[in-house]
């Protein structure tokens, strides 16, 4: 009966054990889940060398959109459409001063959720305010639009809009709601958590930056149209 | 030493299999309701602290010694009941993970789901351990 006793002893430890193991286990990854989403990214917005070239490209297309007089224009595209994408090409500029951007500026460091924050407001204010509403007719003019310029480059231009609605940001977007499970700790669970809040909003700029590019190139063919 | 050691642990992991029941009801109930499911299907989550409870309670109404005095099983069952808190505790209120804005609710039932697997396999362990412990603690292991 003795022997039958320990026997029953060593399974029970080896069952404790293996749940003592387990549970610490558990904690540790839950703790080091915890700071690690907590790692902010210390960096002024307004200093960002992305924000500063975005800023830069808007106040450029700002300055393009001032060459536009409807009184002495005498281009070949007509009065009610430049007066269209004047109107256009500012509101992707206002779509670019959200909200959600303006409170970042004020801030001295960056968290997960205002990465989060702003590929959100890429994907409402930008995409689909700017890109979608006030862009994506470059993609259906004919010859009747009165442009050869913006006519031969229709089909790259197509491209690049697509290729801006695919959404260079949808990876970013999984990988931040993945951030709620963390599973085991793989390396691959844990590079999706990992220094997510700076190489995320590295990604949500740059993904910023090119539109705002988009919208510069429209102006600039507007401010030559103007000049004609 | 060890005896008072393992008195406080026996309180303090009944304390803590309770507040761990509460929350963790509040929390799936909540849960079942918001996916509109059956709630009688969620008493299988709840089956395991109720086991470890009647355990526990066996353990001091008859006062098992090979149980109440095991601490290595003792501060297994705290850690276990620590983790399920520190769970519990993000589950409310770690703002950090992105699924509480996206769902729009206070608790994060994401985060709290992939916890119920590993809660309940480690619940049931330790009743099983415990009921294990019992057994060796029975007269007739004892030597005459």
């Amino acid at each position: 009966m003795d022997f039958l006793k320990q026997y029953l002893k060593v399974i029970c430890y080896v069952c404790t054990g293996l749940v003592f193991a387990f549970a610490s286990f558990y904690i540790l990854a839950n703790l080091y889940h915890y700071y690690e989403l907590r790692k902010d990214y210390i960096t002024s917005y307004n200093n960002e060398y992305l924000s500063v070239e975005i800023d830069e490209t808007l106040s450029k297309v700002q300055s393009n959109l001032s060459s536009y007089k409807p009184n002495s224009y005498k281009g070949n595209v007509s009065n009610s459409n430049m007066q269209l994408i004047t109107q256009r090409l500012s509101n992707c500029v206002s779509a670019f001063n959200n909200e959600t951007i303006n409170n970042i500026r004020n801030k001295n460091k960056i968290t997960i959720i205002d990465v989060y924050n702003l590929r959100e407001s890429y994907e409402n204010d930008i995409l689909n305010n700017c890109v979608v509403a006030n862009l994506y007719w470059l993609t259906e003019i004919d010859e009747s639009f009165g442009s050869t310029y913006l006519l031969n480059n229709r089909d790259v231009t197509k491209l690049y809009i697509d290729s801006l609605l695919t959404s260079y940001t949808s990876y970013l977007k999984k990988d931040l709601l993945n951030n709620s499970s963390y599973y085991y700790n793989t390396s691959i669970a844990s590079s999706s958590v990992k220094d997510n809040t700076r190489d995320g909003f590295y990604e949500v700029m740059d993904a910023y930056n090119r539109v705002a590019k988009l919208v510069l190139y429209v102006s600039e063919w507007y401010k030559m149209e103007a000049g004609v | 030493m060890i005896k008072i050691i393992n008195g406080l642990l026996n309180v303090l992991k009944v304390i803590m299999l309770l507040v761990c029941f509460v929350f963790t009801f509040y929390i799936i109930i909540n849960m079942y309701n918001r996916l509109g499911k059956d709630l009688i299907d969620s008493i299988s989550n709840f089956i395991p602290f109720v086991l470890l409870f009647i355990l526990f309670s066996i353990n001091f109404v008859f006062k098992q010694k090979s149980v109440n005095q095991c601490t290595f099983y003792n501060i297994t069952c705290c850690l276990v009941f620590l983790m399920l808190l520190f769970s519990i505790y993000r589950t409310f209120n770690d703002r950090n993970m992105i699924m509480v804005i996206r769902l729009g609710y206070n608790i994060n039932f994401n985060y709290f789901s992939d916890m119920i697997a590993p809660m309940r396999f480690m619940l049931y362990t330790l009743s099983f351990s415990n009921i294990l412990l019992m057994i060796t603690g029975l007269s007739v292991f004892e030597k005459k």
